[in-house]
């Protein structure tokens, strides 16, 4: 049997995705933000002998939407009608989300609301009556909250239930002019799966969405309903003295509104916002502690990664070495042996050693998510953005680029402007991502151990620098004119659940886990094959010089003097290259390295050795080339997809390519000059 | 009489001229191949180069184009709508007098082009009702489908260009006037296309109240609440809102 195809739609922030992880098991990322959800997500799952199919939609405000995720979720929406539309409405904001459920009650299909985050809505007693609602809308309602649990089977039983009688929700129709409009227009559109007044309204609001649809759902008459809703627009914009978006938009507020003072209980408490949220925001964005706090919040991010990581490093530091030598003392000497203790064990172990300086800053990045910070990072940001020609949600997606710079760049979705958005594709590699803390904390492990927390601070800092100045430049040159609104909604503060902060923190680990045993693991085998062979004639026994003589010292000496600005040694440039995969291998390649050069029964810590043998103002360099250089294989694949064209990607890889020459180099000789 | 003509139309920014929709038209109709070069229109147009940036000019005042010395002509989102409009227009009453009236060909370009200019919109919707009517038994089935297949929503809509020229036409106090704490009710958006979508969508609309609860600083965004949420926004964009005081 067919699976029931459910789609999940609602604004932006209202918990579908929480939803349709208490759905299906998944788990989908989520936050405390508008535009978390950037892809369209489907899961099946049986359930009461039915078997469901669950599409989860980024939000919208409307089906008209111009950003890339709203237009997604129309698009999808209008490609592929479902069996049933499960509106998902936020309880506490009930007038606003109706406006979208009207719009989606128009389009005919069968229709169950989600009242969302009901128990906040209780709390502040603006819990509306379900049944009052069901019945004026024609569909079933049922209270919900997902971060409970609370009304999911009842959920899946209306979706059940609603699929099975078929039966549309009650039509909204419109009144008035705006009414007229949309059925004279809607009189020309042949029946389809969506009812005509649906796809004519979207028609004169301009919806790309629709204008689609029709060409697949009738193509010959296409063009001819098409310009006859310019036309109708225009006429009935002149009618009734006002532009078209508002004039809908009004219509729907006006049945919204109707249906929410029907069904709120009276008196209707008309509050500006959750009190709470106001009186913290009054200090969190206030004129004097806005900045200063948000300077505070990441500060004191860097300052946890180093405190609170700190034993868990000690403590597999320990084993990692521990392991090496009981080995080292049992194995014989010959290749699969140095393969396992010089190759894999610092290769893989000397990263997997970062891990919980990772899970600190992941799980920073979570609580920011979780609790509605990052929008007010957004608004607090945006006046110095805006001037620099970036958007202030340009930041979400800078701040998600701390975690990953991949994720990151699918997070731009929700701009607006195409050359906004591009800039700020562009500068995101510039993001220190989790991959590049290894190397930063060994770095600054070795040449700057007094100053921890302010290095890495100082490290990050220079990073988001950089990309402010570069996309200033993008912006005054190739990437001229055209700025996006910035009308975003400011969640009320919400506590985030000590199990979704887990759970988020541990996906973004779980990807650096994978990679460590996939990707780092294959490296490192690679690295260890160039480091180790070709072997030295017989007879030369020194460990150092053997390493030399292999591939990677070839190499290494080849390209030596193309960085001896940044005093940089054959060593360092071997590790420069392995990066280019995933810059954890800098890491990998040095421990590995530095494994073999010493031979077995060594015990020098490679912190150590690289004080030895570098200058703080190289260690520096590696630091800056690390941050810019040669963005990594998969940013370069996500660019090439969501900037459309290998040109991107490709102008992207060289230009960071060659300013990590020069900043670099700059730095160490500067440095050189100075101390 | 060239002065008065500009007088005019400050005046009433709703009524452009014939001659600078069909500026719009061209650029539009030269957009779907590439950039509309200065060069290019004035080719289309058979003017000289320095009539077409004088217009532009003219179109860039009243928001439907973005344009600097040097650069090419981009429809805003406005304009873009416009020049859908007037191409729309053109096309279909093309169609009609040629498939529907047997006008000839060349004929009935040229009146259509004078046609669409004067004709009142209630007009050309009743004839575009009258034509589906008629369309059965004339049309061969594509010949007015033709006439629109080009007219797809394409170009370079640019939504800040129309925004830089929107306040202008502010008349009462906007939302970025009034203090922090103060109520006012939303009268009008004067805001240009994007903007007035995601206002109108987020539920700023006329006959609403709203509070505005703070600034950001250094010239940053505005805090606006409304029953039961808060939205931020640009300080330009606050600007393009029109409100009265509320109590």
């Amino acid at each position: 049997m067919k699976p029931i195809r459910v789609a999940l739609a609602g604004n932006p922030n209202t918990g579908k995705s929480s939803i349709f992880n208490r759905l299906t098991g998944s788990s989908v990322h989520t936050g405390n933000y508008s535009g978390v959800t950037v892809e369209v997500s489907v899961c099946e799952r049986s359930c009461a002998g039915m078997d469901f199919e669950f599409t989860d939609l980024p939000g919208m405000y409307s089906l008209s939407g111009r950003s890339g995720d709203e237009a997604a979720a129309a698009s999808a929406l209008l490609a592929s009608p479902p069996d049933v539309i499960l509106d998902v409405v936020d309880a506490t904001n009930l007038e606003r989300n109706l406006q979208l459920t009207v719009q989606l009650a128009q389009t005919g299909i069968p229709l169950v609301i989600a009242l969302n985050m009901s128990d906040s809505a209780r709390r502040d007693g603006r819990m509306p009556d379900t049944a009052v609602l069901g019945r004026l809308l024609g569909a079933r309602a049922v209270p919900t909250t997902a971060r409970t649990g609370e009304g999911i089977e009842e959920l899946v039983l209306a979706v059940a239930r609603a699929f099975e009688s078929g039966s549309p929700p009650a039509f909204p129709a419109f009144g008035g002019e705006v009414g007229g409009a949309v059925s004279s227009l809607a009189s020309r559109i042949p029946a389809g799966r969506f009812r005509g007044d649906f796809i004519a309204a979207l028609l004169l609001e301009g919806g790309e969405a629709a204008s689609t649809y029709l060409g697949r759902s009738c193509p010959d008459r296409a063009d001819e309903i098409r310009a006859a809703a310019v036309i109708e627009a225009d006429r009935l914009e002149r009618r009734a003295g006002d532009r078209i978006e508002v004039l809908l938009a009004s219509a729907r507020m006006g049945i919204a509104s109707g249906v929410a003072r029907e069904s709120l209980p009276l008196p209707v408490s008309r509050t500006t916002g959750p009190a709470l949220t106001r009186r913290i925001d009054d200090v969190l964005l206030g004129r004097f502690w806005g900045l200063p706090a948000f300077a505070f919040v990441m500060y004191a991010v860097f300052w946890l990664t180093f405190r609170a990581s700190a034993p868990g490093e000690r403590l597999l530091h320990g084993l990692l070495h521990g392991l090496i030598s009981a080995l080292s003392s049992r194995l014989p000497e010959g290749p699969l042996p140095s393969l396992l203790l010089e190759g894999i064990l610092p290769g893989v172990g000397g990263v997997l050693l970062f891990v919980p300086a990772m899970a600190v800053m992941f799980l920073a990045i979570a609580v920011m998510e979780d609790t509605g910070y990052m929008a007010r990072a957004a608004f607090l940001t945006d006046g110095f953005m805006h001037r620099i020609g970036l958007h202030g949600r340009s930041f979400i997606p800078m701040l998600l680029g701390f975690g990953c710079t991949v994720p990151a760049v699918m997070a731009t979705r929700p701009l607006e402007g195409r050359r906004d958005r591009l800039a700020t594709i562009l500068v995101l590699p510039l993001m220190s991502c989790g991959a590049r803390l290894p190397v930063y904390l060994l770095v600054i492990g070795a040449f700057f151990p007094g100053a921890r927390a302010p290095a890495l601070a100082a490290i990050y800092l220079t990073g988001v620098l950089l990309a402010l100045l570069a996309a200033r430049l993008l912006r005054r040159t190739v990437l001229r004119g055209e700025e996006s609104p910035f009308v975003m909604e400011l969640p009320p503060y919400r506590l985030p659940t000590p199990a979704g902060v887990a759970r988020h923190t541990w996906e973004r680990v779980k990807h650096y886990l994978v990679k460590a045993g996939t990707v780092i693991l294959a490296f490192s085998i690679l690295l260890w094959f160039a480091c180790y062979y070709p072997r030295p004639p017989a007879g030369h026994d020194d460990p150092a010089a053997a390493v030399e003589h292999s591939f990677a010292g070839r190499i290494g000496h080849f390209l030596e003097p193309a960085f001896r600005p940044m005093g940089f040694d054959w060593r360092v440039v071997t590790a420069m290259i392995g990066a280019m995969g995933s810059r954890e291998l800098f890491v990998s390649q040095m421990g590995i390295l530095q494994s073999l050069e010493e031979g077995p029964g060594q015990e020098t810590s490679l912190e150590a050795a690289m004080r030895a043998r570098y200058s703080p103002a190289s260690g520096m360099a590696m630091m800056l080339f690390i941050l810019i250089g040669a963005p990594c294989v998969a940013t370069v694949a996500v660019v090439r997809r969501e900037a459309g064209g290998w040109r991107w990607a490709l102008a992207q890889y060289a230009g960071l390519t060659v300013l990590a020459w020069i900043v670099s180099a700059l730095a160490a000789q500067a440095w050189k000059l100075l101390a | 009489m060239a002065q008065q003509a500009r007088a005019a139309e400050k005046e009433a920014p709703e009524v452009l001229s014939s001659s600078l929709e069909d500026y719009l038209e061209a650029i539009y109709e030269l957009g779907r191949s590439g950039p509309a070069r200065v060069a290019d229109i004035a080719r289309a147009r058979g003017v000289s180069m320095a009539s077409v940036c004088q217009a532009m000019r003219k179109l860039a005042v009243q928001g439907l184009v973005s344009y600097r010395a040097g650069e090419e002509p981009c429809l805003t989102h406005d304009g873009l709508r416009r020049a859908q409009l007037v191409s729309a227009t053109h096309r279909f009453l093309v169609s009609f007098l040629r498939d529907i009236l047997a006008v000839e060909p060349s004929t009935a370009e040229k009146d259509a082009c004078a046609m669409e200019h004067v004709l009142s919109p209630d007009t050309i919707s009743h004839l575009i009702a009258f034509s589906q009517f008629q369309g059965a038994k004339t049309c061969d089935g594509s010949t007015l489908s033709d006439a629109f297949a080009r007219s797809e929503p394409t170009g370079c809509a640019t939504p800040a260009a129309a925004g830089r020229g929107c306040r202008a036409g502010a008349q009462g106090p906007s939302l970025a006037a009034i203090r922090p704490g103060d109520r006012a009710r939303i009268i009008h958006l004067h805001a240009s296309c994007a903007i007035r979508r995601r206002l109108a969508e987020l539920g700023l609309l006329p006959g609403v109240e709203v509070e505005l609860v703070r600034k950001a600083p250094f010239g940053g965004p505005v805090e606006v609440a409304m029953d039961g949420c808060s939205i931020s926004l640009r300080r330009g964009e606050a600007a393009s809102v029109e409100v009265e005081p509320a109590e």
